[in-house]
């Protein structure tokens, strides 16, 4: 979903201001001035890593009245290291944008500058994995000599034809940006709404008739550091609503209003045809509920219908016709969507368009109407008064609608009624004719995603140890297992992916026997039932036998391990739940002479309880690790450092066991 | 060079993913009804889906190839063979004709009749890649998808080919066919062998064919060889030189003569190499001590080969002249790598040695048989001496290589030492274990459950070369964090890493030493009164190693190495040893392990040393090498058993030893 004017990045300093506006009047290959300023420029703070910091950044856009939208970019950064990816002007576009110029400098460390145009550039289709087809390029420049120290910069005009007018100007990056401006130019009589994002909301300067000017300075580089938010969570931007002047261009004030058009975009397409009803008779003919119908159809839309993407043109936002859908067995999400919503209204039940992001925090509450927000689709089903005591962990209560399931049929493998994590919470656009509005999606309790381990197994005195695993994977965990599932092409490699887990408890170990149960089943947890023998598991120390006690499997994690200060919150893609419950049989003539100690870790993101403890002949280990938030805040990770360290120790704890006899 | 190479390497991505097929007017191949009924295959169990049927015919005379496919699909997985991609150089190559449908479950057929895309993959100057594409509708699981193309290559573009006859995928049923172009001689072979039950390629009326059934599907493995090396394959090479034999060994010596005869011109230029030689050497200079000598001399020259990529502009700027010979080496100050040997070769010569160039095949890619008579495969050359009766083989071509050493690719292979009278196949021995060493030394004190201390690193020989060609275009910055995460990555949990020295990137014949501060959290783990201790720290690079039971192919490393440990930690006050491990050693076939753990005055000492001794190991082997490995494991985990010392027995522990 990506209709915009144009998102970039735009700085430009104060004194400069009178440069930008000049015509650039460049000779042979000379930088033009206003990069050739930059080099008395001080270079805003950064930290050793930077590969470069942002010395210039403008970006003019000017609507014009017939729709038409040009802007003009420049842009500059001083190099710090090699290989710096700045280095690289890539550019982005389709079907509905031209670029009419792009050329860029370099002003070396030492000898005359160097100036690359398009015709020096590379065009790089879309990738097949992400779409089939699609008619989304990149030209990507690569600026020479762009060696530690030197000055590189571009200027990129381009001409687009959006379907509607909005624009948003992000003007962090993953560098320091030292001051950044943009320019809005509007028709007579147009006027725009600004909402800010992580950056606080302040007045543009008017410069002209219907022309706007925002500029920021010392923006703070958005670093790349692992389970961070996505970058559009923590990115300072302004968005903002153009409202056209009466009886000009489309008006969208409101969710309604975008609710509306996209509506016009789809209404013929959930024609149900007779193919399609033949189809949802058959698979509902044994249902005997609706909700067993309703279940029936959505899992031929998770199943049954192929994942392909073929995105041309305003096929990035508008689905294909139910009919064609159904007739080729593949679709991408809105297609999956709107085949189901077709199927599930010839059994009586209405759905929804649910436009959203598949990503936590993209989608903030207070968001503008746009559909920059959005990349997914899902459908919201109104549950029949009939169905009015069901309950699921997706189920929200609507005031006009009453209770609506949220279901995701592009992801094969979470069971109608609940929602995969990384979609749980998530502001969404629920399409109706009567009142698109901005809703939350619900948020599952973490019990319903996670893994339940319980082992019986037996140590004997050589320390060899044995004995049975069965693991019940639900929620996303499930749904994590049977996608790799999926991929293996071969018993073989399914055999594999055991070995490679009891490799991470056991130093030498042979599978006895392994087997998956309810893989096809999704309804059903995941199961896992593997048996193993591990030799030399309890390690001899004199006249000890030491063992640890959490067999198998691992909550720990090393990522705040580092020197390097973290600057982002930790985020999680799903609550989960995990627990484990181990029986072993001890020796016999062993005691335990020490035990690891308890451990009780609780926080408001994430709780940890594990107990070892020795009846009779049997060491009995339990615990339960839960992450009952999706994001951990920076100023909370002290906490989380804490908390992994203590799972961590608590791994790596070993019982003492001695004979009775000693 | 590097656009060059990777160009390359599209051309053969896009051969081996086309070949030809039948007539794009010929009708489908009957669908039979146990392919029909199908639902796995016991060959290949488990499997998403399977080539029933592949068929390919390549007309080199007619510049052009068919391929025809018709794949079972098993399970929900094997569904996305329905999305095809046929990949084409635009600028050299056409595909037309193509004709797909699927197959449901009942038998039923439904043609594709729907779009066939034309994607850009990517357009630059005078390169265009793009991409036939479409996805067959209705597939299921039980499906059978077929299609075919043709694809055309530009006239006079004639090049070698491969039937790759392994896939991913188990082939239940393979026809390959070729027509050799007329112009040039053809040979082909086999040198890995072909599938069981598999004839050898008959030629018959002027068409090679080959078929063949029940071929496994293709899996990776660790440490296995190039993956070529282990696919059954036929390849064909064209005899582009001027070479008429088809005896091997006349075959090289014919060929032997073309290079030689470059060769030698190319370093026929002995005024000028005798007036560079006088001014590197002294008369007094030992034959090693000239041969150092100019080895430094022609290492310390501009190498173009292993400069930084350059944008088009940069080039022209640059304005490298043509070299011609080595004396325009000499002159310029620079050549690539190819160009330095031969300056090396012809210097040695100069200073009164006799020196030849060596044209050798790394085995990074393949390996070479001189039985197919490729002269293509040999793309790399040395420098061969003769020092008292042997042979010493020298490669100034490359930065960071010590005198005497090659790097791990170029060892162990057989080269073609160019000679006048048809030259001779020299065997290049495999590095040995002293020549591809890391030491790491830790000086650890041990505060509350954490290790806190220095860890010193030495990166001798090849293992040094690695490094310093890994980070020779990076900054400090990229170095520090490189090395940073190269000790992480070998300690076996988490911990904190800072390099703290400026370790010397551009040395030749020195080891790269680096010295980090270290901090291992929660190292020692307690467990009532006691604290435990592993003994594996550096012990990362084996926790998952070989970890499966069953294997398909050979192992394979790329050089023989040593790893040895040094670890001493020393115990606050107030705590004792209580045990310690056994001394382990373990070695089978070409591995080799140990450990010795002691305790001194409270500070233990961990020995640990692991050994690579050869690179190549047969499937054979494999349980023997399984179980070593599962040995060093367990060893590795091997507890240190700590506790207070009880005021009555503080004075007696002191000086104790425990073994």
């Amino acid at each position: 979903m990506r209709v915009t004017i144009n998102a970039g990045y735009a700085a430009v300093c104060a004194v400069l201001a009178s440069l930008i506006s000049s015509p650039a009047l460049h000779a042979a290959d000379h930088a033009p001035d206003w990069m050739q300023a930059l080099k008395a420029m001080p270079v805003p703070a950064h930290d050793e890593k930077a590969d470069a910091v942002n010395m210039y950044s403008d970006l003019h856009v000017t609507l014009k009245a017939d729709g038409t939208v040009l802007s003009q970019e420049r842009v500059a950064y001083k190099i710090l290291r090699p290989d710096s990816p700045h280095a690289i002007v890539s550019v982005p576009f389709d079907d509905r944008q031209k670029i009419v110029d792009m050329r860029a400098w370099s002003i070396p460390v030492q000898g005359k500058d160097y100036m690359v145009k398009e015709k020096d550039a590379m065009t790089i289709g879309s990738s097949v994995d992400f779409a089939l087809v699609a008619d989304d390029k990149t030209k990507r420049l690569q600026i020479p000599a762009a060696d530690p120290g030197a000055i590189v910069g571009y200027e990129v005009q381009l001409e687009e034809r959006p379907y509607f007018q909005e624009a948003e100007w992000t003007f962090s990056e993953d560098v320091p940006v030292r001051e950044a401006t943009y320019t809005l130019q509007l028709p007579a009589g147009w006027s725009f709404k600004a909402f800010w994002r992580n950056h606080a909301a302040q007045d543009p300067v008017k410069i002209a008739d219907n022309q706007w000017q925002w500029s920021v300075s010392d923006i703070k580089a958005v670093k790349h550091e692992d389970d961070m938010p996505p970058f559009n969570a923590l990115a300072q931007q302004l968005q903002l609503q153009l409202i056209p002047a009466q009886g000009e261009g489309r008006v969208l004030a409101s969710w309604r209003d975008l609710g509306n058009w996209y509506l016009g975009l789809t209404n013929d397409r959930r024609v149900l045809t007779p193919g399609i009803s033949q189809e949802v008779t058959g698979l509902t003919g044994t249902q005997t509920t609706l909700l067993g119908k309703m279940q029936a159809l959505a899992r031929f839309a998770q199943g049954d219908i192929r994942y392909v993407a073929i995105s041309l043109g305003i096929g990035g936002l508008q689905p294909h016709a139910a009919a064609d859908i159904f007739a080729n067995r593949y679709g991408d999400c809105k297609d999956k969507a709107t085949l189901l919503s077709t199927m599930l209204k010839q059994i009586g039940v209405d759905s929804y368009y649910v436009i959203i992001n598949a990503e936590h925090d993209v989608v903030p509450a207070d968001a503008l109407p746009s559909t920059n927000w959005f990349n997914h689709a899902i459908l919201a089903i109104q549950l029949p008064a009939s169905m009015k005591d069901v309950s699921f962990p997706a189920l929200s209560k609507h005031p006009v609608l009453g209770n609506i399931l949220y279901f995701d049929p592009t992801n094969e493998f979470i069971p109608f009624g609940q929602l995969p994590g990384y979609l749980q919470g998530n502001h969404a656009m629920l399409v109706r004719a009567d009142g698109t509005e901005l809703v939350t999606l619900p948020v599952q309790n973490a019990s319903t995603s996670g893994r339940a381990r319980s082992a019986t197994l037996v140590l004997n005195d050589r320390g060899q140890l044995s004995g049975q695993v069965t693991e019940r994977l639900t929620g996303y965990t499930s749904f994590m297992v049977r996608s790799t599932l999926q991929k293996t092409t071969l018993a073989t490699e399914r055999q594999k992916i055991i070995e490679r887990k009891l490799a991470d408890a056991f130093s030498a170990f042979s599978v006895t026997g392994f087997k998956i149960n309810n893989e096809a089943d999704i309804t059903q947890p995941l199961e896992y039932e593997y048996s193993f023998a591990a030799d030399k598991y309890a390690k001899s120390a004199g006249d000890m036998l030491i063992v640890r006690p959490r067999i198998l499997g691992s909550e720990a994690s090393a990522i705040l391990e580092t020197t390097d200060k973290r600057e982002n919150p930790v985020e999680y893609v799903s609550l989960q739940k995990d627990t484990d419950d181990f029986t072993v049989s001890l020796p016999a003539g062993y005691v335990a002479d020490d035990l690891p100690a308890p451990v009780d870790a609780d926080y408001p993101f994430a709780s940890y309880h594990s107990k070892a403890e020795v009846k009779g002949n049997t060491l009995h280990y339990t615990r339960t690790f839960e992450i009952k938030q999706f994001m951990v805040p920076a100023d909370k990770l002290d906490d989380l450092k804490k908390f992994y360290r203590a799972i961590y120790n608590d791994e790596r704890a070993n019982a003492v066991l001695v004979r009775k006899d000693h | 060079m590097r656009n060059a190479t990777m160009m390359m390497r599209w051309l053969f991505v896009l051969l081996c993913l086309n070949a030809a097929g039948v007539s794009h007017a010929s009708s489908w191949a009957p669908i039979s009804p146990d392919e029909l009924k199908m639902t796995s295959e016991p060959k290949a169990p488990g499997a998403s889906a399977i080539i029933l049927e592949l068929q390919v015919d390549r007309d080199d005379s007619e510049n052009k190839v068919a391929f025809y496919e018709r794949m079972k699909v098993l399970t929900d997985a094997g569904r996305d063979r329905a999305n095809v991609v046929i990949p084409y150089d635009k600028e050299n190559e056409s595909v037309r004709f193509i004709e797909a449908r699927t197959i449901r479950p009942d038998g039923s057929i439904l043609d594709f009749e729907g779009k066939i895309f034309d994607k850009l993959i990517v357009k630059g100057k005078g390169e265009r890649y793009q991409a036939k594409t479409f996805s067959l509708p209705e597939v299921q699981v039980g499906s059978i998808i077929e299609y075919r193309y043709h694809k055309y290559f530009s006239p006079y573009w004639l090049f070698n080919s491969r039937w790759v006859l392994s896939d991913e995928l188990f082939i239940k049923h393979a026809k390959y066919t070729l027509v050799p172009n007329g112009y040039y001689a053809l040979r082909w072979s086999w040198p890995r062998g072909l599938p069981p039950g598999t004839a050898e390629p008959l030629e018959k009326g002027g068409r090679i064919h080959l078929e063949t059934h029940d071929v496994p599907a293709f899996v990776s493995e660790q440490n296995m060889p190039p993956e070529i090396e282990l696919k059954y394959r036929v390849d064909f090479v064209y005899n582009t030189l001027d070479v008429k034999e088809t005896v091997p060994l006349k075959f090289w010596q014919a060929a032997d003569k073309v290079w030689y005869k470059n060769a030698e011109d190319f370093m026929d230029k002995k005024k000028a190499m005798a007036k560079v030689v006088s001014q590197l050497i002294q008369p007094g200079d030992s034959p090693e001590q000239k041969l150092r000598k100019i080895y430094a001399h022609v290492q310390q020259l501009r190498n173009l080969t292993y400069e930084k990529e350059k944008t088009e502009q940069e080039e022209k700027r640059d304005k490298i002249k043509d070299i011609d010979d080595v004396a325009d080496v000499e002159k310029y100050g620079y050549g690539d790598a190819s160009d330095l040997t031969y300056l090396y070769v012809a210097l040695a010569r100069a200073a009164g040695f006799q020196s030849d160039i060596a044209w050798i095949s790394t085995r990074d890619q393949y390996f070479f048989e001189p039985d197919v008579m490729n002269p293509m495969q040999l793309t790399s050359n040395v420098a061969v001496v003769d020092v008292d009766g042997k042979q010493i083989y020298l490669e100034p071509g490359r930065p960071f290589i010590p005198f005497g050493l090659l790097p791990w690719y170029e060892s162990g292979i057989s080269g073609l030492r160019l000679g006048k009278d048809g030259g001779t196949w020299v065997k290049i021995p495999p590095t040995t274990v002293e020549q591809a060493r890391i030491n790491r030394k830790a000086v650890f004190k041990l505060v509350d459950d954490a290790l806190e201390g220095v860890v010193t690193v030495t990166y001798t020989g090849l293992d040094a070369i690695d490094q310093r060609l890994e980070e020779m275009h990076d900054d400090d910055t990229a170095r520090k964090e490189y090395m940073e995460d190269e000790l992480k990555r070998v300690i076996v949990t988490g911990a904190d890493v800072t390099m703290t020295n400026q370790p010397e990137w551009n040395g030749v014949e020195t080891p790269l030493v680096v010295e980090y501060k270290v901090r291992v959290p929660g190292w020692a783990s307690a467990v009532g009164k006691r604290r435990l201790m592993q003994i594996g720290l550096f012990a990362a690079d084996e926790k998952h190693a070989f970890e499966q039971e069953n294997r398909l192919y050979p192992v394979y490393f790329h050089c023989a190495e040593a790893v040895n440990d040094d670890i001493s930690i020393e115990l606050p006050s107030g705590w004792q040893v209580n045990s310690v491990p056994k001394t382990h050693g373990e070695n089978v076939a070409i591995t080799e392990y140990g450990s010795r753990v002691e305790n001194t005055n409270n500070i233990i000492h961990i020995e640990r040393s692991f050994t690579v001794n050869a690179i190549y190991l047969p499937q054979k082997y494999y349980p023997a090498l399984h179980e070593f490995y599962q040995n060093v494991r367990a060893n590795d985990e091997e507890q240190i058993v700590l506790s207070p010392v009880a005021l009555s027995d503080a004075s007696a522990n002191k000086g104790s030893k425990t073994h």
